[in-house]
């Protein structure tokens, strides 16, 4: 892409703390491991932004404050935040974090992904699309956006 | 006590299934997939078992997302994000549907499809906004009457009138519209305003006096014409009713309610959604003095009478439909993301 929206992003020190300290618990096969915030993070964290050659947690675009989970309804709750006001990337990247989850969570858990409160000025519009399973069907039914939507996702790939 | 008995469970989808159709006159009903295919399942006349009898897999390059048998059972249409609509002809002797035609003509997804009452009339929305309306006429020749544009936002779906040539359509738009013919010219004659987010299932009762719909705000609405407020002559409009709603059940389901089904045989009304459930609907028969004496006098009240949790694992539910036999009008099909259909008997103890 020649002329980038937002040219000149503020970049932002990700978390030394690769990958999940693990606890006793979650050694512990008899023990429940419901999903939390933390492991939900993990999984969107590396997605490439559709623009730069940055993370989606470099741009702060992603954080784990903004990801909420309710185990015992299977829901799981993921905000975040476009670099800018007037991103037209806000629906692809909102894209890219529900084929992530899509692909790596359990069939039981209903997703539902918006743009954190006030970060966007088509703020209704984004999050209505992102949530109508049938717009999103047909959007991953086209080849080229699901192409540009599995680049962004390279990087998640487990090494 | 009131529940849902299983009668099969229905396999051979290899992606989600979007909408089920039932024959008008047979014991024998059309799904849609993502898979790009429908399957006919019939009940076997012999031991009363259900089975798949015709897979339609060579007419669509896309998803199909809905599916309606014509009036007289004869043709098959099918609604495809492919852009087109295909109709399949069933051939009398040997059972089999052969894609007659393919309508093209939409900008994109095409989301439903649906027959008048006569079988002369076509209707297909689609993700570009529009309404299509298309008559039969010839064997296997149609023809485009009218481009509809007046939502603003992607048709979920459209549904003509069970005897009358009045179509509703609902959309993405939070709106429904009605649609009425005067002299060749169609026009949308009401907009119906109420829901607060996508409108993604509406369904007539028997005559048609009253309209359902469902929607992502997690509501179930029921509308009625209403033509007593009509100053309409005086002006010299058109003298058509205005549909109101009469009635709302909030929070019926716990998350977006994708269809709606009002029994032609019982009155009775289903409905399902992404929370899993599938619930029965009917019209309250205990008088309640007091909330009677709040509203409107002639507007109904209906009460949840089964939920049935987890009808299709912890997948989405994405349709549901009455039979419409007399002598099956408790059997109700349903389909979900979990690729599986699966039929239900209304049985009461």
């Amino acid at each position: 892409m020649s002329t980038k929206l937002n040219s000149n992003p503020v970049i932002y020190e990700v978390s030394k703390n690769v990958g999940r300290i693990r606890k006793p618990e979650d050694e512990d096969e008899s023990v429940a491991d419901p999903f939390d915030s933390e492991e939900i993070f993990e999984l969107i964290r590396h997605i490439n932004d559709p623009e730069h050659p940055l993370t989606l947690e470099q741009l702060n675009v992603s954080q784990q404050e903004l990801i909420s989970i309710d185990n015992d309804k299977h829901h799981i709750l993921v905000r975040f935040t476009p670099t800018i006001p007037h991103c037209s990337m806000a629906t692809l990247i909102g894209l890219c974090i529900r084929v992530r989850l899509l692909r790596s969570l359990p069939e039981r858990y209903k997703v539902d992904i918006r743009v954190s409160e006030g970060s966007h000025q088509s703020e209704h519009a984004v999050n209505k699309q992102l949530n109508d399973k049938e717009r999103v069907a047909a959007a991953l039914e086209n080849s080229h956006l699901l192409e540009v939507v599995n680049q962004c996702l390279a990087t998640t790939v487990d090494k | 006590m009131a529940k849902l008995e299983l009668v099969a469970k229905l396999t051979g989808h290899s992606d989600r299934v979007w909408s089920i159709a039932w024959h008008p006159t047979l014991p024998l009903f059309a799904t849609c997939s993502g898979d790009k295919s429908v399957r006919i399942w019939k009940r076997d006349a012999g031991n009363g078992s259900w089975g798949c009898v015709s897979v339609l897999d060579d007419a669509h390059k896309r998803t199909i997302r809905s599916c309606a048998f014509s009036p007289d059972g004869r043709l098959l249409a099918t609604a495809s994000f492919d852009a087109s609509t295909a109709v399949w002809e069933r051939d009398g002797d040997s059972g089999e549907w052969e894609c007659l035609a393919t309508l093209e003509g939409h900008e994109n997804e095409v989301k439903s499809v649906s027959w008048s009452a006569s079988g002369a009339l076509l209707a297909t929305c689609s993700r570009d906004k529009s309404v299509w309306i298309w008559e039969v006429v010839g064997e296997s020749d149609f023809e485009c009457l009218s481009v509809l544009q007046e939502h603003e936002q992607d048709v979920k779906m459209v549904q003509w009138h069970p005897s009358e040539e009045l179509l509703a359509s609902a959309s993405y738009d939070d709106l429904i519209k009605i649609w009425r013919e005067d002299d060749d010219d169609w026009y949308c004659s009401d907009t119906l305003t109420g829901h607060t987010a996508t409108v993604w299932g509406i369904d007539f009762n028997e005559t048609g006096d009253m309209l359902a719909s469902v929607s992502d705000d997690r509501t179930l609405r029921f509308w009625r014409p209403d033509s007593s407020h009509s100053n309409a002559a005086s002006l010299g409009y058109r003298q058509d009713p205005r549909w109101k709603c009469v009635h709302t059940i909030q929070d019926l389901h716990e998350r977006t309610i994708y269809a709606v089904s009002w029994s032609k045989v019982n009155g009775r009304i289903a409905t399902a959604g992404a929370d899993n459930c599938v619930k029965i609907i009917e019209k309250t028969r205990i008088f309640n003095m007091q909330q009677e004496a709040m509203t409107d006098e002639n507007a109904p009240k209906f009460e949840t009478i089964v939920t049935l949790s987890n009808a299709h694992g912890q997948s989405d539910v994405n349709s549901v439909r009455w039979c419409p036999l007399d002598e099956f009008g408790d059997l109700l099909a349903t389909a979900g993301d979990d690729c599986v259909v699966r039929l239900w008997r209304y049985v009461y103890t």
